[in-house]
């Protein structure tokens, strides 16, 4: 997987459990800063990334990632 | 400024500012709490008290008494001076309105483990012993015995608003009264031969207002110290008995003398026992006091209670009594009164 | 020993600030370490000594099991369903056993005696912090693992009996670092400011509240409307100015140890919404339950849905509401909660709007009222404490009679509002600056990290630090009703 396939994955998560098309997102945004971000939508992430990449977080883990980069670097790192 | 300089500023100014706030109430102590005599000349007039219970406390302790008499109201409105007549020594009322047997025998207990009490004499309310009885709220359980208590005591007598307030007000008193004022005031507060209650053997009532004050008894003690929950069960008072045996355990093993009487009240109140059903626990109680010790009852059908003007109120035993009450404990036949009042109890 | 104590601000505090930065300098840092840990087991200990074996027996074990899982990856899962039983064998044992009794007696009719065992102290924050580590042991998320820094983490006397629930991965770094060996100055001054914010926010606004809730709460059964309204009022936000002046107290201990812990309150009141709520009150649980609770109990549902999710969070609330005590009225706190979270989400989901003052207004209303439930000693006080509140007699203040005296033919009486709750003018005035101050003015962190050495930061320290000692030492007795 690459670092952009996994970003992807991300951004479309978001947007979707946002229903928001028009949020903005980089590699540096922090995710509980996002309007209207909360837990519910975390899990959502947490268990579209697991299943779309095969991999497992553990408890406790992902709460510990802030930006998307975190996000995609520890991905990275469990698909490998 | 440095950060230095700032936590400096604050402590220096913190601490001096409660250094001198402690500093001025303990030396004008209007609690009467330190056992010191700075400027005990002026500083005679001490009104401002935060708690009955407190003073009451820190008076007895400081006089260091050889007598003690301990109950609620009933018999705080009794003469330490007919205490004295029979026991020698000195004598302190150190009667708690209102207070229930817990409160009483953790002070008794605090006494004799603490004081060098040679006599206690101790009245017996029937209200005391009801278990619903709340404690006073400034009491808990081990104020006396862990020593949380008195250092609360002194926190509040040192620092505080509150505390500096009346160390204010105290002082304005005392420069305002003649010294004449202060003369009175003394004498009434030592104590020594019953001055208080001279006052209150000179009461006049006129029988109105004694019906007053004895309806309203009637209709608000079963509010508070009557409020039956468990007080009709007879065994709901056996956790208080069981306290008084640990203050009458103390004493033997101290050799100190403890005579116990119960309080008389008038026959409408005698009835309001009836009225709420708890003429079962009453003659239980009286029974249960019998069992542990040998006590003198007034609180029956008798020539004095049966007549509702020898009392101030339903309760409280016009002090013109005192005398006779205590000589008919101490069996002195000089005081002549009506024959049917009192009446030893020893089941052996 | 409580924050507010003399005894903690003028003996322990500085007794024990002094030691530990004077054994990091001139002896070495275990001297520091093992300092800091008898001082916060003497301070547990001051309450009631005899549960002190009971919380270290709980650090060995929790510390033990912990390593042994580490040591032994293939052993790992029977070491944490054991290390699990023992924490929570021993928070139901201390904390739920005569809850379950009573329930099981009422259900089966049985008369199983009670076990009257009283709470060790701050059990349900030292287990849940163990339980966090744990569990991180088991993931493979531990990276400390220092016995000392460990058992300080559970100890550390500003957090150890009320919270913040801090996360090993926040402290242990800490603990662990030379440079937080050093006195330092800011941390110093801003540990005292805001320590003096929380110690202000305790005895003068929350005990002042106290005061009237707690005779409100003995006497539900004669308080009048307005009576019933200010005593949920005062509750509310005693309970806020309580816990959050605990917080910053706690908070500003911690700093003078250089220690920073975690936010726990970020202007609660100011929610317009439950689950905004639950990001800005006690955080420090809300992120523990997220992590430890709701996340792994969702995922043990399978495929997520947002019916799956719902059920989760109302369970989640469940266990938050059992784990502030052992009644039905905290069980049914928390299911409250649940609920509101859900309809909120749900209200979220459909995409309508409200007004920003409509949303808050509800929220709060919310709040005021799940606290009833939160407070009351059974169901039937808080039921009679709303029945008041709606359908109440209705007393206003006297003056008003000789213009409003119309409204007599209403029902309406005139006379002493407020003498059940010997409440005054004050209660009102009260009442109104809380709001102000909950809902118009920045809270203790933004002060915290907006904290400069000022004189204007150093009058308003002493001020709040001089008025809140003196007022805490008074004589306060507690006030009954009748007489």
């Amino acid at each position: 997987m690459t670092r952009t396939e996994i970003n992807d994955i991300i951004v479309n998560e978001i947007k979707k459990v946002l229903e928001n098309d028009t949020v903005e997102l980089n590699a540096e945004t922090v995710i509980q800063d996002i309007p209207e971000w909360d837990s519910l939508n975390n899990v959502d992430l947490e268990m579209t990334l697991e299943t779309e990449c095969g991999i497992d977080f553990e408890v406790g883990e992902f709460e510990e990632l802030k930006t998307l980069a975190d996000m995609i670097d520890t991905v990275k790192k469990k698909v490998n | 400024m440095s950060f230095k300089f700032w936590n400096k500023f604050f402590l220096i100014t913190a601490f001096s500012f409660f250094i001198l706030t402690a500093a001025f109430n303990f030396t004008v102590n209007p609690y009467g709490l330190f056992n010191h005599h700075f400027f005990s000349d002026f500083i005679v007039i001490k009104k401002h008290t935060v708690s009955e219970r407190m003073q009451i406390f820190y008076t007895t302790i400081h006089k260091d008494p050889q007598n003690i008499m301990m109950g609620t109201s009933r018999i705080g409105m009794l003469s330490p001076a007919d205490v004295t007549k029979y026991l020698g020594g000195t004598t302190s009322n150190m009667a708690m309105a209102g207070s229930n047997i817990e409160e009483q025998s953790q002070y008794l207990l605090y006494m004799i483990k603490n004081h060098s009490v040679k006599n206690i004499v101790w009245s017996m309310d029937f209200c005391s012993f009801n278990p619903d009885l709340p404690n006073d709220g400034d009491f808990t359980y081990d104020r006396l015995d862990s020593g949380t208590y008195l250092n609360r005591d002194r926190k509040i007598a040192l620092m505080g608003f509150q505390a500096s307030k009346n160390s204010f007000l105290t002082l304005y008193d005392n420069f305002k009264a003649s010294d004449k004022e202060k003369e009175e005031y003394k004498r009434v507060l030592d104590d020594e031969d019953g001055e208080f209650q001279k006052h209150m053997q000179n009461t006049v009532l006129t029988k109105k207002e004694i019906d007053d004050y004895t309806a309203w008894q009637i209709e608000n003690y079963p509010k508070k110290f009557l409020v039956v929950r468990t007080f009709d069960q007879p065994h709901s008072i056996d956790p208080n008995l069981k306290k008084m045996q640990t203050v009458i355990d103390a004493c033997k093993k101290k050799n100190i003398n403890l005579v116990i009487y119960t309080s008389p009240v008038s026959k409408d109140f005698l009835q309001l026992y009836k009225d709420l059903g708890l003429e079962k626990t009453f003659k239980y109680w009286k029974k249960g006091l019998a069992d542990i010790t040998a006590y003198t009852d007034f609180c029956y059908l008798n020539d004095i209670t049966k007549n509702p003007y020898n009392f101030l109120d339903a309760t409280h035993l016009h002090s013109k009594y005192s005398a006779l009450l205590f000589a008919r404990i101490f069996n002195d036949p000089s005081v002549k009164g009506p024959k049917d009042f009192g009446k030893y109890i020893n089941k052996k | 020993m409580l924050f507010n104590s003399n005894e903690f601000i003028f003996l322990f505090l500085p007794i024990a600030f002094a030691l530990y930065f004077f054994l990091n300098a001139k002896v070495s840092i275990l001297a520091g370490k093992v300092w800091i840990i008898l001082a916060s087991l003497f301070f547990y200990s001051w309450w009631n000594i005899n549960y002190l074996p009971l919380i270290v027996l709980s650090i060995l074990v929790n510390f033990f099991i912990s390593q042994a899982l580490m040591k032994e990856p293939k052993a790992k899962k029977s070491y944490l369903l054991l290390g699990l039983a023992f924490n929570i064998g021993l928070l139901g044992y201390f904390k739920y056993m005569d809850f379950f009794i009573k329930n099981f007696n009422w259900g089966f009719g049985t008369d199983v005696p009670l076990l009257h065992l009283a709470l060790p102290l701050a059990i349900s924050f030292y287990t849940l912090q163990q339980i966090a580590y744990l569990v991180d042991s088991y993931g493979g998320l531990v990276k400390e693992k220092n016995f000392l820094d460990y058992t300080i983490f559970v100890t550390f006397f500003p957090q150890l009996i009320a919270g913040p629930i801090v996360h090993h991965k926040e402290m242990m770094p800490q603990f662990a670092s030379l440079e937080n060996k050093i006195i330092n100055h800011k941390n110093i001054a801003t540990g005292i400011f805001i320590f003096s914010i929380g110690l202000f926010k305790k005895v003068v606004i929350a005990d002042s509240f106290a005061k009237w809730a707690n005779l409100g709460y003995a006497n539900v059964d004669v308080l009048n409307l307005i009576e019933a309204w200010a005593t949920s009022l005062s509750y509310t936000f005693q309970l806020y100015f309580d816990f959050s002046g605990y917080t910053d107290m706690a908070i500003g201990a911690a700093l003078l140890f250089n220690i920073k812990l975690p936010q726990n309150f970020n202007s609660p009141y100011k929610a317009t919404g439950l689950i905004d709520f639950w990001n800005r009150w006690h955080m420090t649980l809300t992120r523990f339950i997220t992590t430890y609770i709701y996340k792994p109990f969702l995922k043990s549902l399978g495929k997520i849905s947002f019916e799956k999710a719902m059920i989760a969070t109302i369970f989640t609330m469940f266990i938050a509401g059992l784990w502030h005590g052992a009644a039905w009225t905290f069980v049914i706190f928390g299911i409250l909660h649940g609920l509101a979270i859900a309809v909120n989400h749900y209200w979220k989901r459909s995409k309508i709007g409200m007004p920003h003052w409509l949303a808050w207004f509800i929220t709060f209303n919310f709040l005021n009222f799940s606290f009833i439930i939160f407070r009351a000693e059974n169901m039937d006080t808080a039921l009679s404490m709303f029945k008041t509140m709606f359908a109440g007699e209705i007393v206003l203040y006297e003056k008003f009679g000789a213009y409003l005296g119309f409204l007599t033919q209403y029902g309406i009486e005139f006379g002493d509002v407020f003498q059940h709750i010997k409440g005054q003018a004050q209660t009102v005035a009260y009442i109104l600056l809380a709001f102000i101050i909950v809902l118009a003015m920045k809270n203790s962190t933004y002060f915290k990290d907006h904290f400069t050495s000022s004189k204007y930061t150093l009058a308003a320290t002493l001020i709040m630090f001089i008025v809140a000692v003196s007022m805490a030492s008074k004589f306060t007795e507690f006030l009954y009703f009748n007489f």
